[in-house]
C-alpha cells in the first residue's frame, strides 16, 4: 500500500468543488451549527447564575427570568438543529448523487482494458458503496466537526474567563487527548482503507459466483467458493475488530481522563478557594458542566473522525478513479480531423500492426490488409490467432502499439471516436443483451428506431418466427444476460442490433456461430440483400458463413499466412486446404 | 405486528449460538449503566458538603477528609469505569460476526438455487443483500449486536437515573415526567411511516446496483453503439428516484430525534422552574437541583439513542426480510443427499420427458423420450430454440421435467444423490463461464487434487498446451472475470479442460464447436477418443461435420423428438432430418 496520509491536502482541494456548488446548503448548515453551538455554551452559565444569584436572595422573580431565557435558548437552537441536519443531509445526498453520476460517467468512458482487469462486482461496489461512504462526510462531519471545534473553544474561552490558572492546568490533559488522538487516526487510517479494499473484493467474489452459480453447482463446488468467501470475511472481520477494538480502549482512556482527572483537580484546585469565599459554587458547576460537555463534542468528533477515515479511504479510491484517463486523453491522435465528418469512400487500410494486451506479448504481428468499401471481407484461422483482437482494434477499444489503421489515409484515431464507431455496427463473440426488452435491446432506447424497422431487422437475422412464438413479441422481457433466451436466440438479436442502426461497416464476429445450419442459410441470403451497400468484416469458424466472401484473409498466430478469395487459397494455401476438408461432410457421410 | 414479532424471533435465533458473548455483554452494559448514575449523585454529594462547609467557614477552611472521600468516590467509579469501557469493542466485533456469519449462511442459500431464482433475482440485487444490508450503518449487522445493546444501555440509563431522581424528590420527579406521553403518541404516529420508506429506498438501492451491473457488464456494446449518454440519462433516473426516497428517510429520522430531544428539553425546563422554586423555598438543596439537572442533560443521549432502535429496528427488519426472501424462494427439486449412489453409469433414459421454463408457458420439450448406453456418443442437433440445452439441463439435474422421468441405471434421477451424480459428469456450457483466477485454477476448479500428469494431459487434449506456452506467466496467467482476457475459442478450450479433468463418465458438450476451429475439434475428438475410450458423451452441435465423430443422432425440432439412430439410417428414414442436414449442406468438396 502506498505510503500516504489518510488526509491529503489534494483530496481536501478535488473535494472543493463539490462542496463550492452547493455553497449556500453548506453556509446555511454551518451558520445554524455555529449559532446552536453558541447557544449550548449558556444553558450552564444559567444554571451557574441560578446557584449563585437566585438562591442567596431567594428572588423568584429572577428565576422566572432565567427560565424564560432558557426556553428561548432551548426552542432556538433545537429548532436550528432540525433544519441544519435537514439541510446538510439534503447537502450530503446531493453531492454523493453527483460523484455517482460522475464515477458512472467515467466508467463508461474509461478504456475497455480497463475492463478486462476489474471484476464488475468491484465496480459496483466503487460506485455505490464507497459513494455512499462518503455521504456521511458531507451531511453531517464536515459541519458537526467545526461545530464541535467551536463549542470546544468557546468553553475554553469561558473557563479561562472564569478562572484563569485552574483552566491553564486543565489544559495539560487536555493537550494529552488531542494528541493521542491524533496518533490514532492515523494509526487506524490504513485499516480502514484496507476495509475497504476487502470490502469490494468480497463484492466482486459475490457477484462473480452469482454469475456462474450453475458451474458451481454442477461441479459441486459449492463448498470451495463458500471456503473462498468465508476466508475474504474473516480477514474483514479481523481487521474490523483490531480496528475497533483500538479506538474503543482509547476512549475508555479518554472518558476516564476527562471525567475523573477533570473532576479531581477541580476539586483539589477550586474546593479551597471556595471555602475561603474567593471562588462561588456556581463557578465549579458551570465547570463541571463544561467538562462533561467536553466529553460529549470529543466522542462525537471521535465518531466523526472515525467515519472521516472511513469516508477518506473511499474519497481515495473514488478520485483514483475519477482521475483516470478516459479512453479519449489515451490517444487523442490528430485534432485537425476531430470535427470533420468522417468519410470512407475507398478503403480501409491496416498498414504494419502490431499490437500487445501485456508487455513482451505480441498478439499481431505487423498486420497488412485492406478493405475496399463495399467488400465483404472473412478473417478465418485458428482459435486465438488475433481475429478478435484485429477487429477490437479497428473499434478502438485498445490502442495500437505500432503502425495503423487508415480509414482513406486518415489514421483512426484521428476520427472523434463517437463519431466513428457510429459507422460500425457490431456483433460481439461473447453476446451480451441487457436485462429489459427485445425492443429496447435491438434498438438501445433509440427512439427515432420505429418497431417496422426493428421487425425488418428480425426478419433478416431470421428471428422474427422466434418473435411469434413469443406470448409478447418484441415487448418480452429478457433477463439477465439474456439468460431465458437459447444461444442461439440470443446471437440473432444482437446480429438484429448490429444492423438496425444501418451502419456502414458491419462487423460479425462470430454472428451465427450458434445458429443452425438451415437458419444461418437462409440468412445469408437476406444479408447478401441488406449486405450490398455495406463493408462487411466478417469472422467464423464454421466456413460456410464465409467461402462467398470476396476475400478471405487467413490467420495464423497474429501474422496473415494468405489472403484471397476461397478458391485461390484452396489452391495456394495447404492449411487452409486441410481446413475445409475438415469442415464439411462429404456426399458419402450425409449419405 | 406479527411481522416485527417473527423479525424479532429471527433475531433472537441467531443470538442462540453466542450465549456467552452476549451474557458478558449484557453484565458490562448494566455494570456500565449503573455507575454512569453514580456520577451525579457524588457532585450532589460534593456540593451539598461544600455548601455545608462554606456556611461553616469557621470549622472548614481547607480540603478536609469529607472532601478527600469525596474525590476517592470519584476515582473509584472512574476507576471501574474504565475497566468495561471497551465493551462497546465486543459490541463492534459482535457485529462484524454477525455480518460474517450472516453473509455466508444467506450466500449458501443462494448456491442451493435454480433457474427460477434467478430469472427473478437480478445480480446487482443480490450482492446488494449480501453486502450493503448487512454490513452498512446501521442494517442488519449493526442492529443485532451495537443497535439492541445501545439501546438497552440507553435504556437501563434511563431508568436508574429516572429512579434516582424518584430517590431524590419524587415531586420534582414527576414534575419533569410529564410530557413524556404526549411525546410518546406523538413519535408512535410519525414512526409508522418509516418502514415504508426504508422498503422503497432499499429498493431504490437494488436497483442502482442493477444498473450498475448491467452497464457494467455490456460496456463493450454500450461504447461499440455509442449509447453512454443514454446509459447515463437511465442512471441519472434511478439517481434521483434515490435521492428523493433518501431525503424522505433523513426527513422523518430526523423529526423523530426532534421529538425526542424535546421531551428531555421540557424536563430540563420543569427542573429550572420547579427546581428553581424549591430550592428557593428550602424544599431541596443546591445539590439535588444540580443532580437533577445533570441526570436530564446527561440522558439525552440516551434518549436520543432510544429512537435510533426504533429507526434502525424498521431499517434492519427491512433487510432481513430482503434476506429471508432469499431463503424462503422455493427450489424447484431440493438437493436431498444419501440417496442412491451409483459407481458405474451404465444407460441413462428420457421416457416421455415434458419441460416448461413457468407453469404458464408452452412446453419446451415435448414427451421426448430416448435411450442411451454407456459409451455412446450421441449428439443432439435441431434449429435453434429446440430445446437442445434444455435436455442437458435435464440430464444435469439443474431442470426438472414436469412430466415424465429421466432414469439413470433405470432409477428416476430424483431418486438419485445429485452430489454424487454431478461428480460423474463433466460439462461443458454453451457459454463457457471462467472465473477470475488464473488458467490453472480454471482448470482446477472441479477438483481438489490433481495429479500433474492428468493436468497435462487434459491440457493437450483441448489443444491448449501451445498456446499458453506463447503466454508470458503460462498457466498462472489471469483470466478476467468470465475470462475475458482470453479468446472465444480458449475460453471454450479451458472449459472443456475444465470438464475432462474430472475424469467424469458422461460428457455434456454444449455447442463446443462454435468457436473451435475445425483443426481443434478434429484433434480433440481423437485425443478423447485415445484417453477417455468408454465415456459416454451427450454433444449439442451446429456444425454438422460434428456427426462423423458420433455414433447416434437426436434430430430435435421445436421441443419434439423427431428422429434418433446413426447418420446413415436416419437420414434416409426422416425428410426432415434429410432437409435439415442436406439443405444446409453448402458445397460438397
Ligand atoms: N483482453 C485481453 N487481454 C489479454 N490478452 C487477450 C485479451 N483478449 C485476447 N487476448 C489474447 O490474445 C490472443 C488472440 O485473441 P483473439 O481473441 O484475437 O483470438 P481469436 O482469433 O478471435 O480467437 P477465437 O477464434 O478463439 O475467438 C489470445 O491468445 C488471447 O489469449
Ligand atoms: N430460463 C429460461 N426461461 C424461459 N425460457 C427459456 C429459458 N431458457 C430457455 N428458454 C427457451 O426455451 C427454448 C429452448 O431453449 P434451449 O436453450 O434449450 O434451446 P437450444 O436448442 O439449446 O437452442 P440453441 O441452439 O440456440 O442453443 C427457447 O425458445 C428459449 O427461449
Ligand atoms: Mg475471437
Ligand atoms: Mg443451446
Amino acid at each position: 500500500m502506498e505510503k500516504k496520509k489518510f488526509i491529503n491536502f489534494k483530496m481536501i482541494k478535488e473535494l472543493t468543488p463539490y462542496i463550492k456548488k452547493e455553497r449556500w446548503l453548506f453556509l446555511s448548515g454551518l451558520t445554524m451549527m455555529l449559532i446552536t453551538s453558541t447557544l449550548r455554551l449558556i444553558d450552564p452559565l444559567i444554571i451557574g447564575h441560578i446557584v449563585d444569584k437566585v438562591v442567596p436572595d431567594n428572588d423568584i422573580g429572577k428565576l422566572y427570568q432565567f427560565a424564560g431565557l432558557f426556553v428561548t435558548v432551548i426552542v432556538l437552537s433545537g429548532l436550528l438543529t432540525y433544519y441544519q441536519v435537514i439541510l446538510l443531509s439534503k447537502m450530503g445526498i446531493k453531492i454523493v448523487t453527483r460523484l455517482k453520476m460522475q464515477m458512472f460517467d467515467k466508467f463508461l468512458h474509461l478504456p475497455v482494458g480497463y475492463f478486462d482487469h476489474n471484476p464488475v462486482g468491484e465496480l459496483i461496489a466503487r460506485v455505490e458503496s464507497d459513494c455512499e461512504n462518503v455521504r456521511q462526510l458531507f451531511s453531517d462531519l464536515s459541519v458537526t466537526i467545526f461545530g464541535n471545534l467551536l463549542f470546544f473553544l468557546g468553553m475554553l474561552i469561558v473557563m479561562f474567563l472564569r478562572h484563569f490558572n485552574v483552566t491553564l492546568l486543565l489544559l495539560i490533559p487536555i493537550s494529552i487527548i488531542i494528541i493521542s488522538l491524533f496518533l490514532l487516526v492515523s494509526y487506524l487510517g490504513k485499516f480502514y482503507r484496507k476495509i475497504r479494499e476487502l470490502n469490494s473484493q468480497i463484492t466482486g467474489i459475490i457477484t462473480e459466483y452469482i454469475q456462474g452459480i450453475s458451474i458451481i453447482q454442477l461441479f459441486n463446488q459449492q463448498k470451495r467458493v463458500i471456503s473462498i468467501l468465508d476466508d475474504k470475511s474473516k480477514i474483514k472481520r479481523n481487521t474490523d475488530a483490531r480496528a475497533t477494538f483500538t479506538e474503543y480502549s482509547f476512549w475508555g482512556l479518554f472518558g476516564f481522563l476527562i471525567e475523573t482527572v477533570f473532576i479531581v483537580i477541580l476539586i483539589y484546585l477550586l474546593a479551597p478557594q471556595i471555602l475561603l469565599g474567593l471562588v462561588t459554587l456556581g463557578t465549579l458547576i458551570v465547570f463541571i458542566q463544561y467538562t462533561q460537555r467536553i466529553f460529549w463534542p470529543l466522542i462525537m468528533v471521535s465518531e466523526n473522525i472515525n467515519q472521516i477515515q472511513r469516508a477518506f479511504a473511499s474519497i481515495y479510491r473514488i478520485f483514483n478513479i475519477l482521475n483516470l484517463s478516459s479512453e479519449y486523453d489515451v490517444d487523442k491522435g490528430n485534432e485537425k480531423h476531430k470535427y470533420q465528418p468522417i468519410r470512407f469512400d475507398n478503403l480501409i487500410e491496416f498498414r504494419n500492426v502490431s499490437f500487445q494486451y501485456k508487455e513482451d506479448e505480441l498478439i499481431l504481428n505487423n498486420i497488412n490488409f485492406c478493405i475496399k468499401k463495399g467488400e465483404k471481407v472473412a478473417l478465418v484461422g485458428a482459435s486465438g490467432s488475433g481475429k478478435t483482437t484485429t477487429i477490437s482494434l479497428l473499434c478502438r477499444f485498445y490502442n495500437i502499439l505500432s503502425g495503423g489503421i487508415y480509414v482513406d489515409g486518415i489514421h483512426i484515431n484521428d476520427f472523434d471516436l463517437k463519431e466513428w464507431r457510429k459507422k460500425i455496427g457490431l456483433v460481439l463473440q461473447d453476446v451480451y443483451l441487457f436485462p429489459g426488452d427485445i425492443r429496447e435491446n435491438i434498438r438501445i432506447y433509440d427512439d427515432t428506431i420505429v418497431d417496422e424497422k426493428i421487425f425488418e431487422a428480425l426478419e433478416y437475422v431470421g428471428a422474427s418466427e422466434m418473435i411469434t412464438r413469443l406470448k409478447n413479441g418484441i415487448a418480452t422481457e429478457i433477463m439477465e444476460r439474456g439468460q431465458n433466451l437459447s444461444v442461439g436466440e440470443k446471437q440473432l438479436l444482437s446480429f438484429a442490433r448490429a444492423i438496425v442502426f444501418d451502419p456502414e461497416i458491419i462487423i460479425l464476429d462470430e454472428a451465427t456461430a450458434s445458429v443452425d445450419v438451415l437458419t444461418e442459410k437462409k440468412i445469408q441470403k437476406a444479408m447478401d440483400k441488406i449486405l450490398e451497400q455495406k463493408t462487411a468484416i466478417i469472422i467464423a469458424h464454421r466456413l460456410s458463413s464465409v467461402i462467398h466472401s470476396d476475400k478471405i484473409i487467413f490467420f495464423h498466430n497474429g501474422n496473415i499466412i494468405a489472403a484471397g478469395t476461397h478458391n485461390q487459397l484452396l489452391n495456394e494455401s495447404n492449411e487452409y486446404k486441410k481446413l475445409v476438408n475438415l469442415q464439411f461432410l462429404s456426399h458419402k457421410e450425409a449419405g | 405486528m406479527k411481522h416485527n414479532i417473527r423479525n424479532i424471533k429471527w433475531i433472537i435465533n441467531e443470538w442462540r449460538s453466542h450465549k456467552l458473548m452476549l451474557s458478558l455483554l449484557l453484565f458490562l452494559t448494566l455494570v456500565s449503566a449503573s455507575v454512569t448514575v453514580t456520577f451525579p449523585l457524588i457532585i450532589k454529594k460534593l456540593l451539598d458538603t461544600l455548601q455545608y462547609m462554606v456556611e461553616r467557614p469557621e470549622i472548614y477552611s481547607d480540603i478536609g477528609p469529607e472532601l478527600w472521600a469525596i474525590i476517592w468516590l470519584f476515582i473509584i467509579v472512574g476507576l471501574v469505569k474504565l475497566t468495561v469501557s471497551t465493551y462497546p469493542g465486543f459490541r463492534s466485533l459482535m457485529n462484524t460476526t454477525f455480518e460474517y456469519v450472516l453473509r455466508i449462511r444467506y450466500f449458501s442459500e443462494i448456491l442451493k438455487k435454480d433457474f427460477n431464482f434467478f430469472n427473478i433475482f437480478r445480480t446487482g440485487d443480490l450482492v446488494t443483500r449480501l453486502t450493503s444490508d448487512i454490513t452498512d450503518f446501521p442494517k442488519i449487522a449493526w442492529f443485532m449486536c451495537s443497535g439492541i445493546f445501545r439501546s438497552l444501555e440507553s435504556f437501563t440509563k434511563i431508568m436508574f437515573c429516572i429512579a434516582a431522581m424518584f430517590y431524590l424528590n419524587w415531586q420534582l420527579t414527576m414534575l419533569t415526567l410529564i410530557p413524556l406521553p404526549i411525546m410518546m403518541i406523538i413519535f408512535y404516529i410519525t414512526s409508522n411511516k418509516l418502514h415504508n420508506s426504508f422498503k422503497k429506498n432499499q429498493e431504490a438501492i437494488s436497483e442502482i446496483n442493477n444498473q450498475l451491473e448491467m452497464s457494467f457488464s455490456g460496456i463493450k456494446i454500450i461504447k461499440a453503439f455509442v449509447c453512454e449518454n443514454k446509459y447515463k440519462r437511465f442512471f441519472t433516473d434511478t439517481l434521483s428516484k434515490r435521492f428523493k426516497t433518501e431525503i424522505r428517510l433523513v426527513t422523518l429520522n430526523t423529526r423523530i430525534r426532534m421529538i425526542y430531544e424535546y421531551i428531555d428539553y421540557f424536563a430540563q425546563i420543569a427542573v429550572i422552574v420547579f427546581g428553581g422554586i424549591m430550592v428557593v423555598t428550602n424544599d431541596i438543596t443546591i445539590g439535588t437541583f444540580f443532580a437533577f439537572y445533570t441526570f436530564l442533560s446527561m440522558i439525552i443521549y440516551p434518549i436520543l439513542d432510544l429512537p435510533q432502535l426504533f429507526v434502525s429496528g424498521k431499517q434492519a427488519f427491512v433487510n432481513i426480510d430482503r434476506l429471508e426472501e432469499i431463503k424462503n424462494y422455493p427450489i424447484a427439486k431440493p438437493v436431498i443427499p444419501a440417496k442412491n449412489k451409483l459407481s458405474k453409469i451404465e444407460t441413462i433414459s428420457f421416457e416421455d420427458v415434458s419441460f416448461s421454463y413457468s407453469k404458464d408457458e408452452i412446453n419446451i420439450l415435448n414427451n421426448v423420450s430416448f435411450n442411451t448406453k454407456k459409451g455412446e456418443r450421441a449428439i443432439i442437433i435441431g434449429p435453434i430454440g429446440a430445446g437442445k440445452s434444455t435436455i442437458l439441463g435435464l440430464l444435469t439435474g439443474l431442470l426438472t421435467p414436469q412430466k415424465g422421468v429421466i432414469k439413470i441405471n433405470g432409477i428416476p434421477l430424483d431418486e438419485i444423490d445429485l452430489v454424487d451424480f454431478r461428480e460423474k459428469i463433466g460439462y461443458v456450457p454453451q457459454e463457457p463461464f471462467l472465473f477470475t483466477g488464473s488458467i490453472k485454477d480454471n482448470i482446477i476448479f472441479g477438483k481438489d487434487s490433481v495429479s500433474d500428469d492428468l493436468y497435462r494431459s487434459v491440457l493437450d487434449i483441448v489443444q491448449m498446451k501451445r498456446e499458453i506456452q506463447l503466454f508470458k506467466e503460462q498457466d498462472s496467467t489471469r483470466v478476467g472475470q468470465r475470462g475475458v482476457t482470453l479468446s472465444g475459442g480458449q475460453k471454450q478450450r479451458l472449459a472443456i479442460a475444465r470438464a475432462l479433468l474430472r475424469q467424469p463418465q458422461i460428457l455434456f458438450f454444449d455447442d463446443i464447436t462454435a468457436s473451435l476451429d475445425a483443426d481443434n475439434e478434429e484433434n480433440l475428438w481423437n485425443d478423447i477418443s485415445k484417453q477417455f475410450g468408454e465415456i459416454t458423451c451427450f454433444i449439442v452441435s451446429h456444425r454438422l461435420s460434428t456427426i462423423r465423430y458420433v455414433d447416434n443422432v437426436i434430430f430435435l425440432d421445436s421441443g419434439y423428438l423427431i428422429a434418433k439412430g446413426q447418420h446413415d439410417l436416419i437420414i434416409k428414414q426422416y425428410p426432415e432430418y434429410r432437409n435439415f442436414v442436406t439443405g444446409s449442406r453448402q458445397i460438397s468438396s
